[in-house]
């Protein structure tokens, strides 16, 4: 552990240079050549100011009931003052400069294997994957947050009040659109079927088209654009899941949410990387051991969760 | 949906960067004094290498120029090494995780890691909210203005009234107690 005053000035710096106002780059960097310690120290404080964000983002929001107090409350005065605090947290996990949002109000949500629509008051539908959640404001319906697993949005186009869909740190903004968002983590996609999304309107100001595919591989990847056949986006809704060269690790979530039972991958074989069109008949579970074989690797059960391996 | 391993950023944003200007030029301009922060920040010369590499990709697929391109080039960096940090550490619990499951120190159950790490997120938000309860005004407001509504040190110097190393020092108060709070955590939880 760090000693107290190399504790102090760390805290400082942090303070400091996580406001553009005040940051001395020079002058940091000059205290980090100082003493190793220094780094080690500083890291400590951005560390714990993540994870605490990531606390308040995980936070449990009321599903349903806009004005409801929230349900599980050891949580106290900070949020009874401040209930805006974990929602606008949701998009600014560890992405600095923090943006403000709407606050959500409900939370539409579906189990492993489910699927739910979804219709607006302007007439958007959203299509739920299994294993997905997405955070709704009653009294602003042109924003909607994906919160976690993967959705297509039939977006009512406004274009002087724009759709915008959130996820993590990443803001979608449609120009008359149907398009499909996934999360698992850090990991995004977005696929775009008709119309075009804007990427990130603030800053990278990114069109995607029809037929154009966004992936970001962890939190803090550059987005990266390739093509996607319009035809099979959300491929999902029929039970068609396509992959190129996708990586076992992301291969899995997608399984889950199709087949209803949480699957896991032996990191030792989570870069494998699969090629092909996987059609799914119903909720058969046991269908992942075939599923496997086609991937060239095992499915075992192990309680209620499914893991991949190595033959 | 598939996941298409190939990278084209540097198609992205071709036309800006015919003129280095804006965000490249202040990374070409500014890349010496970028590097050596880097390389101080993470005490590691490749690291340094991966993470300048990370950056000059990034920028290629932001159109906007920001106020103070070179300011923002380092809150990238530095948010690329924090980054960083956080997945090593989240490989290193993931690989033991794994490896407890492998020699059987898991126990029978079926563990179920996101609805456990769900159950302790949720515990420690408790703590967080308990703990900035415990800190009360200014301190708490101010916290919040900052670090959830981004709001800058001077902005909210103004609104509450106080100087500007005040306003540092409430946010200081608060960082240490959001420390000592992770220690704890971090100790119960291993």
């Amino acid at each position: 552990m760090a000693n107290g005053m190399t504790e102090q000035e760390a805290v400082g710096w942090f303070v400091r240079q996580r406001d553009p106002a005040l940051a001395d780059w020079p002058a940091f960097t000059a205290w980090l050549e100082a003493d190793p310690a220094h780094a080690a120290a500083y890291d400590r404080v951005a560390i714990a100011d993540a994870a605490m964000t990531e606390a308040l983002a995980a936070r449990p929001l009321v599903a349903d009931r806009p004005d409801a107090a929230p349900a599980n409350d050891n949580a106290p005065g900070f949020f009874r003052r401040y209930g805006a605090v974990a929602a606008a947290l949701l998009v600014a996990v560890s992405a600095w400069p923090v943006y403000r949002v709407a606050v959500p109000t409900y939370a539409v949500e579906t189990a492993l294997g489910e699927q739910r629509s979804v219709t607006l008051d302007d007439g958007t539908v959203i299509d739920l994957n299994g294993g997905t959640r997405v955070t709704l404001d009653r009294r602003n319906p042109r924003i909607a947050t994906l919160e976690g697993g993967e959705a297509v949005f039939r977006v009512t186009h406004d274009p002087t009040d724009p759709f915008t869909v959130v996820s993590g740190d990443m803001r979608l903004r449609d120009v008359g659109t149907v398009f499909n968002v996934a999360r698992e983590d850090g990991r995004a996609e977005v696929s775009v079927a008709e119309g075009a999304v804007m990427f990130d309107p603030d800053r990278a100001a990114l069109l995607l088209r029809a037929g154009q595919r966004l992936h970001i591989a962890h939190s803090g990847a550059a987005p990266v654009v390739t093509r996607v056949d319009p035809a099979t986006v959300a491929g999902w809704k029929t039970g068609r899941l396509d992959f190129t060269a996708a990586p076992l690790s992301d291969i899995a979530p997608d399984l889950s949410r199709a087949l209803g039972a949480p699957i896991a991958v032996d990191p030792a074989i989570a870069d494998r990387t699969f090629t092909g069109t996987i059609l799914i008949d119903g909720k058969d579970k046991a269908a992942i051991e075939k599923i496997a074989i086609l991937m060239g690797v095992s499915a075992r059960k192990v309680g209620e969760e499914w893991r991949l391996t190595a033959n | 949906m598939g996941a298409i391993r190939l990278r084209l950023a540097r198609g992205i944003g071709m036309g800006r960067r015919m003129i280095a200007d804006g965000l490249d030029g202040a990374f070409l301009a500014h890349r010496a004094a970028l590097e050596r922060f880097v390389r101080a920040r993470c005490g590691d010369a490749s690291d340094a290498e991966d993470i300048l590499q990370d950056l000059w990709i990034k920028i290629g697929g932001i159109a906007a120029v920001p106020d103070d391109p070179l300011s923002y080039l380092y809150r990238v960096a530095d948010n690329l090494v924090i980054d960083r940090r956080r997945s090593a550490q989240r490989r290193e619990r993931r690989d033991d995780a794994w490896s407890a499951l492998a020699t059987g120190d898991a126990g029978e159950a079926s563990p179920a890691p996101s609805a456990e790490r769900a159950a302790i997120a949720k515990s420690e938000l408790a703590r967080v909210a308990a703990l900035f309860d415990e800190l009360g005004e200014p301190t708490t407001g101010i916290f919040r203005s900052y670090r959830i509504e981004g709001t800058p040190q001077r902005d909210i110097a103004a609104h509450f009234g106080l100087s500007l190393s005040a306003v540092e020092k409430h946010l200081q108060k608060a960082y240490k107690a959001v420390l000592q709070l992770r220690d704890k955590l971090d100790a119960e939880n291993d």
